[in-house]
């Protein structure tokens, strides 16, 4: 019984097959398959497949063919559960760095349930896209920004929320210059009804309320978003409400950071009327 | 990100090869020397074992060192897989007996209470089938081989106190172990040629024993009253007593 004598070596073991019992989990895999899942020779998949039906992982179904036993299905699960736990919890290291560096408190477990949408080369822009779905949901919205968005995401957001998304908003002041920067003529006015602004220098990562979910985004030392995970649990929820409204606390009104005159001269059209 | 795929299998590995040292580190900071301990390893593997960690953001060093918040999440991984796996290994003498054909899954009952035949108490199983109908009032089950003398006793008990059973069991059992018992619909009896494991509900718990192949008791067994299984174990029951035929 490989499993119980040696649980060390066996999870090792189990979790470098990984892919192989993942690839039995659909019903019974021949040999040749194997040998390309895990691009290995003829003679280590039969080794691999021999140490693997001795630990009652896996099981002859016809010549030359394997399945899981249900022992090694539900291994086969966990073994996926671990990888994609691993997955997750490294996608959101810089939110559990930066927590930890500000001293706020950060649960992974119920983002780890959640969406995670981690930036990979194939795809840098998954967190921002994320985010957008869930932005054109919601009603309401409070977001703790660290950074700006692309480009792109944030014209997006802007016209969102001069449609009518009620958006409290707390950042660093280089975001509110962003904001100026690329409020048009046609958003204006939607966005000083509906947007308020608030400056924050130092907000640990990003946080995103929206009406029934959660979410955290963590940022690259360069401000890039790297990963963006929300979720629907409730006692996350009220703790990203907690910290949204520790940094609100702790912020000041963007009147207190920027002179009135020169907001106006920078947007440049008609502001007087807007904010009259 | 690394994680986009080569990396992934080297990480996870790497966390649980070091799982030990992770444990170690989580209970406080540590010196490369108490490391080399723990570890069991040389100096100079410790201190790459630590390298490496460090590199993956796992431990940081000031002097000691500690495990960061991201090792502290990882450890977390590395313990529930453990764990699950733990439990999975209890269960394991029940899932290697029973015949495929039944379709248990272990993931179930990993909570529930696993009874093993062995030289100090070669009963254990059948002794706990018995206390779980002792105090049911509505027992339904499928009665392998020989599960038979202590289930079906206390089958009769359970009808002579009011309550009501359903059994599918092979007609030889029926005949020698049923035969005594009333017909006034308190018990449903149905023949079944072949079932080869013995699954008990009560009214709160199933239970699931698995039959060793050449004495034919039962072997081991685990039992639970987890809601899950529960609704396995009745699907298991529906499936063989359709397969059965009523008796008499």
């Amino acid at each position: 019984m490989g499993m119980g004598t040696d649980n060390d070596g066996c999870l090792t073991e189990y979790v470098r097959r990984g892919r192989i019992l993942a690839s039995m989990e659909e019903g019974t895999v021949e040999r040749s398959r194997v040998e390309e899942i895990a691009g290995v020779s003829s003679s280590t998949a039969h080794r691999i497949l021999s140490s693997l039906r001795d630990d009652g992982i896996v099981e002859r179904a016809d010549p030359g063919e394997y399945r899981l036993t249900p022992t090694g299905e539900v291994v086969a699960r966990e073994v996926e559960s671990f990888r994609d736990g691993v997955s997750k919890v490294r996608s959101l290291g810089t939110v559990i760095e930066s927590a930890d560096r500000h001293g706020v408190g950060f649960d992974t477990e119920p983002f780890k349930r959640g969406t995670v949408a981690a930036s990979t080369p194939k795809n840098p822009y998954r967190p921002g896209e994320r985010c957008l779905e869930l932005l054109r949901e919601t009603d309401q919205l409070r977001l703790l920004v660290v950074s700006t968005a692309t480009p792109m995401f944030w014209e997006e957001k802007q016209r969102l929320v001069a449609e009518g998304r009620k958006t409290e908003i707390v950042c660093p002041e280089a975001v509110v210059e962003t904001s100026l920067d690329t409020v048009s003529e046609e958003t204006v006015e939607g966005l000083v009804r509906n947007m308020d602004i608030r400056v924050h220098d130092n907000p640990p990562f990003s946080v995103a309320l929206f009406d029934d979910r959660v979410a955290v985004g963590g940022h690259a030392d360069d401000g890039r978003l790297e990963v963006f995970a929300d979720t629907e649990d409730d006692e996350a929820y009220a703790w990203g409400e907690r910290v949204y409204e520790r940094y609100r606390d702790e912020s000041d009104g963007m009147f207190e950071r920027f002179d009135t005159e020169d907001i106006f001269e920078r947007i440049g059209f008609g502001m007087q009327e807007a904010f009259a | 990100m690394e994680d986009d795929g080569v990396d992934t299998e080297g990480a996870l590995v790497e966390a649980l090869r070091y799982d030990e040292v992770l444990r170690a580190l989580n209970g406080g900071s540590m010196e490369p020397t108490e490391v080399k301990e723990v570890a069991d390893v040389s100096t100079s593997t410790a201190h790459r074992i630590l390298d490496r960690l460090e590199q993956r953001g796992v431990v940081d060093s000031q002097g000691s060192y500690r495990l960061t918040p991201l090792g502290e999440a990882l450890l977390n991984e590395v313990v529930e897989l453990r764990d699950s796996v733990t439990k999975l290994e209890r269960m394991r003498p029940v899932a290697e007996l029973l015949p495929r054909e039944i379709g248990f899954d272990p993931s179930l009952f990993d909570d529930g209470k696993v009874t093993v035949s062995d030289e100090g108490d070669p009963y254990e199983p059948e002794w706990r089938l018995k206390s779980l109908l002792d105090s049911a009032e509505e027992v339904r089950l499928i009665g392998g081989s020989s599960s038979a003398p202590v289930a079906f006793r206390r089958v009769e008990k359970v009808v002579s106190d009011g309550g009501t059973v359903a059994v599918v069991c092979p007609e030889d059992i029926a005949s020698a172990s049923l035969g005594g018992l009333s017909d006034d619909g308190s018990v449903s009896v149905h023949v079944h040629g072949t079932p080869t494991a013995t699954v008990a509900l009560t009214d709160t718990h199933v239970y699931v024993g698995a039959h060793d192949t050449e004495r034919g008791e039962v072997e081991a067994a685990v039992d639970t009253d987890g809601e899950d299984a529960y609704v396995w174990g009745e699907r298991v029951y529906e499936r063989y007593r359709e397969e059965a035929d009523e008796y008499p």
